[in-house]
């Protein structure tokens, strides 16, 4: 690539640049910065700035502006703190505050404001989007119709989720929220879904872990990583989720499929209750200011499933929040559960038994994305959370498990098959026609008969064996999206030799 | 202040009296804003590398003129940072940067965005 023509173009190119450059000289509205601390500079003038436009400070620091008051404005550094000082210019730029767009990013690791840190030279795009902007209304909207496999069992059978669905993600640190949304991000390989993942006051640490991962599963090709990590100003904090999805709205409305994962809103939400405090914005529940309802909720409306004329589109939105001891009826995470279309619950408890991905199905629910889900899924797993829920309320008799009558007996094995057979190693998700052959074994109770300790290693057996074996089956499945009569002998007669081959 | 003018000893009195030294910087900007509001004039600065001449000051307060529509008042700041060109400031929010500084920093943005 590097050879001698190419750095003649390249000579070429900025000669013909710097000969075509004209140094402009125009008027410009300026204002005094008066105060600047802690990211936040108040600035006397600028008596035509608009709430949400862009300022420039010396520099090339830009700030945005928060509040209007009457002689003077108040606007956040999108830079670090220290970086403004007293007596500064800061000049309206007459814009909304905006970030680039379009497959350039894809493969990428931008800030907030979507200029790269990963590194990897410029972003070659012209087109930009603003931060800010309205959700679609009424009439550009048609129903949740078409399933987002995440690769998980237990998620794409009993919790699906729908393109253009917000599915809450909610459980303690270190629970595994994370871990499901990155296997959702790889499981979309070949999907034709493009994915953004808004890592919000995180490590970078992890952020490096995160990207080295979806480098290791080929992800990282259909993705976008909008990082502003905890050592990044409140500000840039505030506006990345904003910024993702003006990223993820510039596919939707070209009628791509568009996952966005914001990890997680929790800090997003503290971020954004710092900003509002140095504001002087009146503090409210648990200090956050009164609008921070509406800071969340407007984000997760621009999530949406366009209508066939708008090109059907579909942003679908992962946000995440992290509970303290569980406790999910804290302030953020019954707002966030208010403006979701479900929740998917991580326990504590279960993930210490064990069970990973440890879903709490009992208070786990997609409202929209039951209709979504494709027939053969919705064949197979129809019984089955009842059959948990029912294993879950007689858990606690399993103790006397002796004394109990033939069909309490029966309820509880087959629950706890249930539960050791919807475990799921991390990085590896399943296509959606080998979950529904699995499935379809598990739900007509053809697994029964497995001891507890064998499962894990027969589930593992299964799945070799139905792709070396059952590749017509699963192919019908993939393509009519049912369980034909056809196939479903070819499933029983294949679940049958399999069960011989593990006597 | 022996040199000061008998009114303006006379308000500095007043507001030391009742209190108020705190807000001269306020009186200061409304007595400016009242000033250029009645006698139709704008003041402003005019920044540049080296100090300019008292005609250079005045040829730019002419431009200035025809540009805002009202005469202004410029007083030279010198400020090496800027490299060369001027920079014009003026009370009240506007400002037209022809500094060389802002030229070399177009000129890299430009460059920056050529595709490779």
């Amino acid at each position: 690539m590097t050879d001698t023509k190419n750095y003649h173009n390249i000579s070429e190119a900025i000669k013909k640049r710097i000969e075509e450059f004209e140094a402009q000289a125009k008027v410009d509205e300026v204002g005094i910065v008066l105060e600047s601390g802690d990211g936040i500079a108040r600035i006397r003038g600028l008596s035509s700035a608009q709430v949400g436009g862009m300022i420039e400070f010396p520099n090339n620091i830009y700030g945005l502006v928060s509040n209007l008051e009457r002689d003077e404005i108040t606007a956040m550094i999108l830079a670090g703190h220290v970086s403004v000082r007293e007596g500064d210019w800061a000049k309206n730029l007459y814009r909304l505050m905006e970030v680039p767009v379009g497959d350039a990013l894809l493969g990428r690791v931008v800030n907030g404001l979507g200029q790269p840190i990963d590194g990897k030279g410029p972003i070659n795009t012209n087109r930009t989007r603003p931060v800010e902007s309205p959700a679609p209304s009424v009439v550009d909207r048609q129903p949740v119709n078409e399933p987002l496999q995440t690769g998980y069992k237990i998620i794409d059978a009993l919790i699906p989720i729908g393109r253009g669905q917000r599915e809450l993600i909610i459980g303690d640190r270190s629970t595994g929220k994370s871990t499901i949304a990155i296997d959702t991000i790889i499981n979309q390989k070949g999907q034709n879904v493009i994915c953004i993942y808004v890592a919000i006051g995180q490590k970078t640490s992890t952020v490096v872990e995160t990207v080295g991962t979806l480098n290791k599963h080929d992800a990282m090709a259909y993705t976008i990583i909008v990082d502003a990590p905890a050592s990044d100003p409140a500000a840039l904090q505030y506006l990345a989720p904003f910024s993702g999805t003006a990223m993820g709205e510039e596919f939707m409305h070209q009628g791509k499929d568009v996952l966005i994962i914001y990890d997680d809103l929790s800090k997003h939400a503290t971020a954004y209750r710092m900003i509002s405090l140095l504001l002087r914005r009146p503090p409210g529940r648990e200090a956050y200011p009164g609008d921070v309802f509406y800071l969340h909720s407007r984000l997760l409306e621009r999530s949406a499933k366009l209508s066939q004329a708008k090109g059907g589109g579909s942003l679908t939105a992962l946000p995440m929040i992290e509970t303290q001891l569980g406790d999910v009826s804290a302030y953020i995470p019954t707002n966030v559960i208010s403006i979701t279309d479900g929740q998917i619950f991580l326990s504590n408890e279960y993930f210490n038994q064990g069970i990973r991905p440890a879903i709490d199905v009992g208070i786990s629910v997609s409202r929209v994305g039951g209709k979504a889900q494709i027939k053969a899924m919705r064949k197979v797993s129809g019984s089955l959370k009842l059959e948990l829920a029912r294993y879950r309320e007689k858990q606690s008799f399993e103790m006397f498990s002796s004394e109990l009558e033939k069909e309490t007996q029966d309820l509880l094995a087959k629950g706890a098959l249930l539960v050791e057979a919807l475990k799921q190693n991390k990085h590896d998700p399943l296509p959606v026609e080998e979950q529904i052959a699995f499935l379809y074994g598990l739900s007509n109770n053809h697994f029964n008969n497995w001891p507890k300790d064998k499962v894990k290693e027969n589930k593992v057996r299964f799945f070799d064996f139905i792709r070396a074996r059952g590749a017509q089956a699963l192919e019908s499945i993939r393509t009519t999206k049912d369980i034909t009569p056809e196939t479903e002998a070819a499933l029983k007669e294949l679940v049958q030799s399999f069960l011989k081959t593990i006597k | 202040m022996p040199n000061a003018s008998q009114l303006f000893s006379k308000l500095a009195e007043l507001l030391v009296g009742e209190g108020h030294s705190n807000q001269l910087g306020k009186v200061s900007e409304r007595y400016t804003k009242l000033f250029t509001e009645m006698e139709k004039i704008s003041l402003g600065q005019i920044v540049s590398a080296v100090p300019l001449d008292v005609k250079t000051i005045e040829s730019a307060e002419t431009i200035l003129q025809k540009i805002f529509g009202r005469p202004i008042r410029l007083k030279n700041d010198v400020n090496p940072s800027i490299l060369g060109g001027v920079i014009i400031k003026i009370i009240g929010g506007s400002m037209i940067d022809m500094s060389l500084k802002k030229t070399l920093v177009e000129l890299k943005r430009s460059l920056a965005s050529i595709p490779v």
